[in-house]
């Protein structure tokens, strides 16, 4: 059901302090559903000029290519920043379901 | 549900308030259910990394040494940083309060524990919406069905949807939270204590002031931090999120300016990144907390806001919450009265107990601390170091000279407004944590 997120070809070296954020999430096990639980209303996302939730979610979740920007809603952590932070409170969140979603093994 | 007992109260979410809460039904002698979204307890939690065992001993006063612990932090760093310099001060004590452990270990095992002594856990299930009827909460919705009890307790973390979605908890506002981003990092036992000078199974903790932005960029209210393990490090910062939401900066850039800098290099280096992970904290502090109390249902831990981000505590406050909550509950159960009237003696109970005093004692300083960042995470710091170089530095300058121009320097390069602004604000959060 879940795709390991623990790909060890992209285990974090840190002789390098700063991996890429694709290799910090790497280190983590995301349960997979195909149930998106964030969802954008693209009509308020047109109206925001800043596009600041490329910067402020911690797992690089929003990316803006092309004109649009899309939700790649499986690496999230729910946090909850997203939520907290858009200006216009486009993001419509959930929690994931069945137990889907970010797991953590330190935590 | 997998028994045919009458469930006598519904508890949302298995972390530390949410166990405790049900375990003190389930002593008062009635059948608490916990529901818990993830497929094993504790996968989805995440913090710095200390608790703190007076909490833990009120739950298990035969057992609490038996806990999956880390390391006893013994010695208490806190540290300010200003570009390539640092002052720090290290504090050690013979207690053994503080202890580091990992989130989904003992979190697991507090429900183990729990479990043992009859508690029925539910995982795998999400709770979607509270069930209110003649305004009275009388049970939850879940992904699957619905469930019904007297009372249900919310422990659902600060990110809780039930709560904005039942109306029971204002939206938060971005300067009322803290994003905290933090990285497990291996390193072996032996170099641990080599690297933070400790003995056997002694732990250090650090708490850095300063040095995260760059030359021209805001100033913003964050605080690094750093524990130690037995074979690893947590090291992560916590930013508010209302400079994240402006700044353009992201988190873990932010965290890797802090794993950059001189002080902390030395102590990382080498390591092997073994686990990203990021939760939200809420930083609103007394002003903020919800209504802890409502026709059969009570507000526990991080979703009531319950967190000391001045000295970093949470999971007591979480635990001391549960217990006062789950002691209501019983008293409630008792009378078969779930009406507000019975259950506002949670609220009594945890006014009178440290979870909300210390809460006042503090209920100014974080927005004083937001509105005064510039001067306490880049001025002050910056001129603490300025004296120690001063201290430090013989040049055949009199001294005399250098401590005076030195106090002169505050009157040279602050406006009198910011230097009135900075001793009001002092002045009151010194007043209002003594008076």
């Amino acid at each position: 059901m879940y795709t390991g997120g623990c790909n060890i070809d992209k285990m974090a070296d840190m002789d390098n302090l700063n991996p890429e954020i694709d290799e910090r999430l790497a280190t983590l096990r995301f349960i997979c559903n195909n149930n998106r639980h964030l969802k954008l209303n693209v009509e308020l996302c047109k109206k925001c000029e800043n596009k600041n939730c490329l910067y402020f979610c911690p797992a690089n979740v929003y990316k803006y290519e092309n004109d649009t920007l899309d939700v790649e809603f499986e690496n999230c952590l729910e946090c909850g920043t997203c939520r907290i932070c858009c200006p216009y409170n486009a993001i419509e969140w959930e929690y994931p379901k069945d137990s889907s979603g970010v797991e953590y093994r330190f935590g | 549900m997998e028994n045919d007992k009458k469930i006598d109260a519904i508890i949302v979410g298995a972390g530390p308030s949410g166990i405790a809460c049900a375990l003190t039904i389930k002593r008062g002698g009635y059948n608490p259910v916990v529901i818990e979204k993830s497929s094993h307890i504790g996968v989805k939690n995440l913090f710095g990394g200390a608790v703190y065992l007076e909490s833990i001993k009120e739950l298990f006063p035969d057992t609490y040494k038996n806990f999956p612990y880390e390391r006893i932090i013994k010695k208490h760093n806190y540290v300010i940083f200003n570009k390539d310099e640092s002052l720090s001060v290290s504090y050690k004590k013979n207690d053994e309060n503080t202890i580091s452990i990992y989130r989904r270990n003992f979190d697991s095992r507090l429900a183990d524990e729990a479990k043992k002594e009859g508690v029925c856990f539910a995982i795998d299930t999400l709770v979607v919406d509270l069930i209110i009827k003649d305004k009275k909460i009388i049970g939850v919705k879940t992904e699957y069905e619905e469930i019904y009890a007297p009372i249900v307790i919310v422990a659902e973390g600060f990110n809780s949807l039930l709560l904005n979605k039942a109306g029971l908890k204002e939206a938060t506002e971005p300067k009322d939270a803290i994003l905290g981003v933090r990285e497990v990092i291996k390193l072996q036992s032996d170099e641990i204590n080599k690297r933070f000078n400790l003995k056997d199974n002694e732990g250090a903790m650090y708490e850095f002031f300063g040095g995260l932005n760059k030359e021209n960029e805001d100033v913003p209210l964050a605080m690094g931090f750093l524990y130690t393990f037995k074979n690893n490090v947590s090291i992560g910062v916590g930013v508010s999120m209302e400079n994240l939401k402006n700044n353009k900066i992201t988190p873990y850039e932010y965290l890797d300016r802090l794993k950059n800098n001189e002080f902390i290099k030395p102590l990382i280096e080498g390591g092997e990144l073994l686990e990203y992970g990021a939760h939200s904290i809420p930083e609103g502090g007394y002003k903020k907390i919800p209504k802890l109390y409502h026709n059969g249902c009570m507000l526990v831990g991080d979703c009531a806001n319950l967190v000391d981000s001045i000295h970093f505590e949470g999971t007591n406050l979480a635990i001391k919450s549960g217990i006062l909550a789950g002691k209501t509950a019983v008293i409630a159960l008792n009378k078969n009265d779930f009406s507000e009237k019975v259950l506002k003696n949670y609220k009594k109970e945890l006014y009178k107990s440290f979870v909300i005093r210390d809460l006042k004692t503090y209920k100014s300083v974080i927005e004083t601390l937001f509105k005064r960042r510039e001067s306490v995470f880049s001025y002050y710091p910056k001129k603490i170091i300025e004296f120690f170089n001063i201290f430090t530095t013989p040049d055949n300058i009199p001294k005399k000279d250098k401590y005076r121009n030195f106090l002169f320097s505050f009157i040279k390069e602050r406006k009198l407004k910011d230097l009135t602004a900075d001793v009001i604000s002092f002045v009151k959060c010194i007043l209002e944590a003594v008076i």
